[in-house]
């Protein structure tokens, strides 16, 4: 393979880029050098830097386009680039991962990919970003790169014969979101219980807070409608955000369907900016299924994948949304289908009534915070707090009732919830610690918190099962280091 | 739970625990005395006010000077049985990890300036997610662990 080099369209984003990593110290010396203008020979040399620093920030990035090679030889993906120093990085075939593409708005208009290297991490404590990445090449540059890669790739797993490319056709994407499934996604993401929850304490506060009838009889209605325009307001500010965020997730989760490809799993998404992510099956920690309260009723679930790697699909999410939003019965036959050995559908373990009474008081513990501080801030007005406890209780039955355990031959799931139910699935190999965890009064009833932790993207995951009795505690521990 | 592990921490951690504790209760004086003369100065409120916090003060350091390392001390255990590492932590809340070794990414020793002074490291365990430190070990003894639980890594994943 010939070297190859970026699209000229690079030097743009590099420059900005740079321009990024600059941004503080420019700010500081534009702030700090303003006053009114240092005189004489000292103002034209600061006058000098600034032109200095822009002309930097715009040749820099020129610099770096033209400087930047990549070729594949010997096996090895090869970059050479740099703007002072030149670096070299030799990134072994067998190491690649993946190669992830997004493409921005620029990057559209052109035909262009973003491509990002992502490597298998060789366990180092440091969280490397995706090994390299090219900024911007071709959509046929990408495709040759990728073919490149496999067929070295194969050569070396293999060490036979390797069979002459045929352009193989995109399978069928086994999972396609509608537009129906996209819009109630959008519209039940997360802010909507916050505004409500929000909505109603306000509505509630200006019951209690404002005497309306001493009000009423001393300055009349103005009051009164003020209050009323405030409260409309703060609903209509709340519905935009409401609003804004679901046009916003519409656009992110556009057009989104999962295709398997030999071991690979690749989810595309977005509607302006299209993003696409390969996430190799092998690589998967553990499955976990959410179901939130807003969206269970309409028996819609989340279904997590938690894979180890360092790309992120979304700030909002843990882990990777293979179903982002997906009706649970198809959820459990869609997951059997691509991984056989996992029944999320499998019946796990309750626990025993007794244990029911701790959820529900460690939830209506909680609620005692607010309580006592409202109550000392507005004495008994601040009683109307109490409205709290009866959620709490509903919510801590809701708790014990997911709470549970499964523990299979080399597989097992733990069943916990805060608000959401999560449902969480893997297997010995990948469970990297486990924790007991007993208090006091714990020790006295005889159960315990039993934790478990797996690896997603560069950090932990948990699932955990709160008040389980000591002698299930002692199976999953058992389960996780058999005795010899 | 599960039997509780055989080996104890250094028995130099309960004197840098106290150290620690003792620097706490200075940080956590200076703030408070600062208020107490500003207070005291203003409002010309009673002495009483004043041995209150003194009280406070003595109350904290009791706390973090003696009882707490005492208990904590007593707690900390660690074994290695086998195939696996056990931990236990945590005065009224009984904390018991277990982490199989086949699952340790690299293991490290470290060292601030106190723990040299007293000869002892802590050491840090890492798997794929998550971090456990012992603290407070003998020079020495960090050093074999670490060492021990590296070559059993190498050994095991030769016969892999």
């Amino acid at each position: 393979m010939s070297k190859q080099r970026l699209h000229p369209i690079s030097a743009v984003y590099l420059s900005l880029k740079n321009l990024k990593e600059l941004i503080v110290p420019i700010l500081i010396g534009f702030f700090a050098g303003n006053t009114g203008g240092p005189p004489g020979i000292f103002g034209i040399v600061v006058n000098y830097i600034w032109l200095a620093i822009f002309i930097y920030i715009l040749i820099s990035g020129i610099i770096q386009w033209k400087r930047f090679v990549y070729w594949v030889e010997e096996d090895e993906l090869r970059i050479e680039h740099g703007l002072f120093v030149k670096k070299k990085r030799y990134i072994p075939v067998e190491r690649i991962q993946s190669l992830d593409e997004t493409e921005g708005l620029l990057h559209r208009s052109f035909g262009l990919v973003l491509v990002k290297v992502e490597t298998a991490s060789s366990g180092g404590a440091i969280a490397n970003k995706a090994e390299a990445e090219l900024t911007a090449i071709t959509r046929e540059q990408a495709k040759q790169l990728k073919k490149e890669l496999m067929r070295r790739k194969e050569k070396i797993e293999e060490e036979s014969e390797v069979e002459v490319e045929v352009e193989v056709p995109k399978p069928k994407p086994f999972f396609v979101m509608n537009p129906q499934e996209l819009f109630i996604m959008a519209s039940t993401s997360g802010g909507i219980g916050i505004v409500i929850a929000t909505v109603f304490a306000f509505l509630s506060q200006f019951e209690e807070l404002i005497p309306y009838e001493v009000v009423y009889e001393r300055i009349g209605g103005i009051i009164q409608s003020a209050t009323l325009l405030i409260s409309i307001l703060v609903l209509f500010g709340l519905f935009s955000a409401w609003a804004a965020s679901v046009v916003i997730t519409m656009f992110r989760y556009a057009n989104y369907r999962v295709t398997q490809v030999d071991r690979d799993l690749i989810i595309e998404s977005g509607l302006l900016e299209k993003k696409q992510w390969t996430i190799p099956m092998d690589r998967i920690q553990a499955i976990r299924m959410v179901k939130s309260p807003i969206r269970a009723p309409f028996g819609f679930v989340t279904v997590i994948l938690e894979s180890a790697g360092n790309v992120k699909m979304d700030s909002l999410m843990p882990g990777f949304a293979l179903f982002p939003i997906v009706k649970e019965k198809q959820a459990v036959e869609l997951v059997r289908h691509l991984f056989p050995q996992v029944s999320l559908d499998t019946q796990v373990q309750s626990l025993p009534k007794e244990v029911r009474i701790r959820y529900i008081i460690r939830m209506v513990l909680l609620t005692l915070i607010p309580i006592i501080v409202a109550v000392s801030i507005l004495q008994w007005q601040g009683l109307w707090t109490l409205i709290l406890v009866p959620f709490a209780v509903f919510l801590g039955f809701k708790q014990y009732e997911s709470a549970g355990s499964y523990i299979g031959e080399g597989d097992i799931i733990v069943r916990f919830r805060g608000v959401q139910e999560h449902t969480l699935w893997t297997i010995r190999k990948r469970v990297q610690s486990m924790k007991v965890v007993q208090s006091i009064f714990q020790k006295r009833a005889d159960v315990t918190h039993l934790q478990l932790f797996v690896k997603s993207g560069m950090a932990a995951s948990r699932g955990v099962v709160r008040d389980l009795s000591s002698d299930r505690a002692k199976e999953m521990l058992e389960w996780y280091v058999p005795k010899k | 739970m599960l039997s509780i592990p055989r080996e104890k921490i250094s028995q130099k951690a309960l004197t840098v625990w106290r150290i620690y504790g003792a620097l706490f209760t200075l940080a956590s004086l200076i703030p408070v005395g600062v208020s107490v003369y500003f207070v005291f100065w203003a409002e010309k409120i009673s002495v009483w006010f004043f041995i209150g916090a003194l009280a406070l003060a003595l109350v904290v350091a009791f706390f973090t000077i003696y009882a707490i390392p005492t208990l904590r001390y007593k707690r900390w255990r660690y074994e290695i049985r086998g195939e696996d590492l056990l931990i236990q932590q945590g005065l009224f809340i009984k904390t018991q990890t277990l982490i199989p070794l086949i699952r340790v990414q690299h293991v490290d020793t470290m060292q601030g300036p106190i723990l040299r002074k007293f000869h002892l490291a802590s050491v840090e365990i890492s798997t794929a997610a998550t971090q456990h430190e012992i603290p407070a070990l003998e020079e020495a003894e960090a050093e074999t662990l670490r060492q021990w639980i590296s070559n059993w890594i190498k050994t095991e994943n030769r016969n892999e």
